[in-house]
């Protein structure tokens, strides 16, 4: 009876052992600063790590795939430095929400325009007051030697905004002479809004990477952001199949006529770009 | 006139239960529609209590794990917040495993019997029964669960009287209670999965186990797992063929590998859901991990699952053939005794 239990017990280990070796988990710790666009369907996932450790996380796309990814990144134990999320829509909060459940962080921030503020769960606010806060334009940090802006183009918006899109908070990342912008849901007319001048004093030569704003749609796309920051390589995230028809073509074919290579996350996969 | 006499309470069910769903179901606009059952109402006190609970196992387990424990455990379905998981196990043919089944209300009936003790007294009885009736609304009382209960209640009761009864004979009167209670299930793919399902189990994976033990000679750990889902997909994959047009062909593979797994993932899952111990998730989280790597792995395979739907004359005459063998296998199992 008791050698029946070992042998069983020893069967177990064995075949998870054995599994785990075949398709197990292969985390390789990258050097530098990386940025993981991750493939979350129609929606908005993203990922920041420097030296294989989390910088920030940006929205969490529409369901809990994020949190997956994370796992597989993190492992079980994760602590976030930085977590943003970008605006209150359910393509980019869902996710979001899901590993603030099971992660800690340090800083949180949002733009709380929508009274119930139901992405940022009450618990969440409650429980950890001092480090979970509105944020406002031009809040700036430097977590694991990159240089992170949070840009809100139209500040806290009181009540129900018009357009929630235009409430995103957008976020510029620097590591040495990296850099990266992305862009929430903002729409034209608020990314018109950011002080491009300013923006463009940080950036060294060209813009590295461009978050899209809202999955390529048309009416998030700013000609005159694309003109000035000449990004070398522009990242869509967007679902396959989309109702929306989204990427619009017209974005994707301008911002090739630009000069930037775009790489969609329904066609990719998840996406990783990494500094020199 | 003798075996009617015999059969009276049978028949009398089974009549109460067409009755019910003729009253309640009738043909709309080329479909039948069933008049909702208020059966369903009364156990939505339980909604906070489940909201909680999956709170509480997405605290300590990440996605999909947590709803892998909360899906076996207490049968929430919330894998349409994993969309890629659960495309991963419908095209390896394992989604049957994220529901409450007949195994769970086993081992709740078990543990109930350990809390109140001999099952030979009354007052023993009746609470077991109410603590699975419990579980069973809890849970949402799903046609499986449904299902399950009425299988283990009578078990218990003929436990409690001495009595063997017939597994298969107790599917059947399982059946048209779960008709009677709720006449909607009449139309429900689950009823007839579970029912399928378990009907293959209780006639073929004994002699499915002993022929494969006949063949290999040793027993293996995977071969009771292997003929268990062999048993229950024989008997389901024509009428998931035909609903679905799909048919998943590894899926006996890949539920031999990962079967294992879900007692255990049981059994420890109901305590952590009640213990919010940190030590007691991470003992689930291998066993969950486990399962879901296998099952992403083998949905990656291109020919995991093939679009086919069975045409109906050969959708009748397989479980024609299967009446055939059960009648063949029962009688066999009866000369044996």
């Amino acid at each position: 009876m008791k050698s029946a239990l070992i042998s069983q017990i020893v069967f177990v280990v064995t075949y998870i052992v054995i599994f785990q070796l075949v398709v197990g988990r292969r985390s390789v710790t990258e050097s530098g600063l990386s940025i993981h666009v991750i493939d979350v369907g129609q929606g908005d996932g993203i990922y920041i790590e420097m030296n294989g450790n989390p910088v920030a996380l940006i929205d969490g796309g529409n369901d809990y795939t994020v949190d997956k990814y994370i796992l597989e990144k993190t492992g079980l134990s994760c602590n976030f430095p930085l977590v943003v999320l970008s605006h209150d829509h359910g393509d980019h909060f869902v996710g979001f929400k899901r590993v603030l459940e099971r992660c800690n962080f340090d800083i949180l921030r949002y733009n709380d325009v929508v009274l119930d503020g139901r992405a940022v769960p009450q618990s969440v606010k409650n429980n950890q007051k001092n480090k979970v806060k509105k944020t406002f334009d031009g809040e700036q940090f430097v977590i694991r030697g990159v240089f992170i802006k949070l840009i809100v183009p139209y500040g806290n918006i009181h009540g129900m905004p018009k357009n929630l899109n235009d409430a995103s908070v957008a976020l510029f990342a620097k590591y040495k002479d990296f850099e990266a912008l992305f862009l929430g849901d903002l729409e034209a007319g608020a990314q018109e809004r950011i002080d491009l001048r300013k923006l463009k004093r940080m950036v060294t030569g060209r813009l590295d990477v461009l978050k899209m704003a809202h999955h390529g749609a048309i009416n998030g796309y700013s000609r005159e952001l694309v003109s000035e920051l000449k990004p070398r390589v522009c990242v869509i995230s967007v679902g396959e199949f989309n109702t929306f028809g989204h990427p619009s073509p017209l974005v994707v074919e301008e911002l090739e006529k630009l000069g930037c290579g775009v790489i969609r996350t329904d066609k990719a996969g998840n996406v990783v770009i990494k500094s020199r | 006139m003798k075996l009617l006499k015999r059969n009276a309470g049978f028949l009398f069910l089974m009549l109460a239960a067409v009755i019910r769903v003729i009253y309640f179901c009738e043909p709309q606009g080329g479909i039948f529609s069933c008049v909702q059952s208020p059966e369903k109402g009364p156990f939505e006190f339980f909604e906070p209590i489940k909201q909680h609970l999956s709170e509480r196992a997405r605290k300590f387990l990440p996605s999909p794990h947590s709803e892998l424990v909360l899906g076996m455990t207490i049968g929430l379905d919330d894998l349409k917040k994993s969309p890629r998981f659960k495309d991963a196990l419908k095209r390896t043919g394992t989604i049957h495993v994220v529901v409450v089944s007949g195994f769970n209300m086993s081992l709740v009936a078990g543990y109930a019997l350990k809390i109140f003790g001999s099952p030979y007294k009354v007052k023993n009885l009746l609470l077991s029964v109410i603590t699975t009736f419990v579980y069973a609304a809890f849970t949402g009382f799903e046609p499986p669960v449904l299902r399950a209960w009425v299988m283990t209640s009578f078990m218990l009761v003929g436990k409690f009287s001495g009595r063997l009864l017939n597994t298969l004979r107790l599917l059947v009167v399982s059946y048209f209670v779960v008709l009677l209670i709720n006449p909607g299930n009449f139309f429900s793919a689950s009823t007839y999965l579970s029912f399928l399902a378990t009907f293959g189990l209780i006639v073929f994976a004994d002699p499915v186990e002993n022929f494969l033990l006949k063949i290999v000679k040793n027993k293996w750990s995977v071969m009771g797992d292997f003929s268990a889902s062999f048993s229950a997909q024989i008997m389901v994959w024509p009428l998931i063929s035909g609903m679905f047009g799909q048919v998943s062909l590894i899926s006996l593979l890949v539920n031999a590998l990962v079967l294992w797994t879900v007692p255990i993932t049981t059994v420890l899952g109901i305590p952590a859901l009640l213990i919010p111990i940190k030590p007691v998730w991470m003992t689930l989280f291998p066993f969950c991990d486990f399962f879901i790597r296998v099952v992403n792995f083998f949905s990656k395979f291109g020919l995991a699952t093939v679009e086919w739907k069975m045409p109906m004359p050969v959708f009748v005459i397989y479980y024609l053939l299967f009446l055939v063998l059960t009648i063949f296998v029962v009688r066999s199992k009866d000369k044996d005794k």
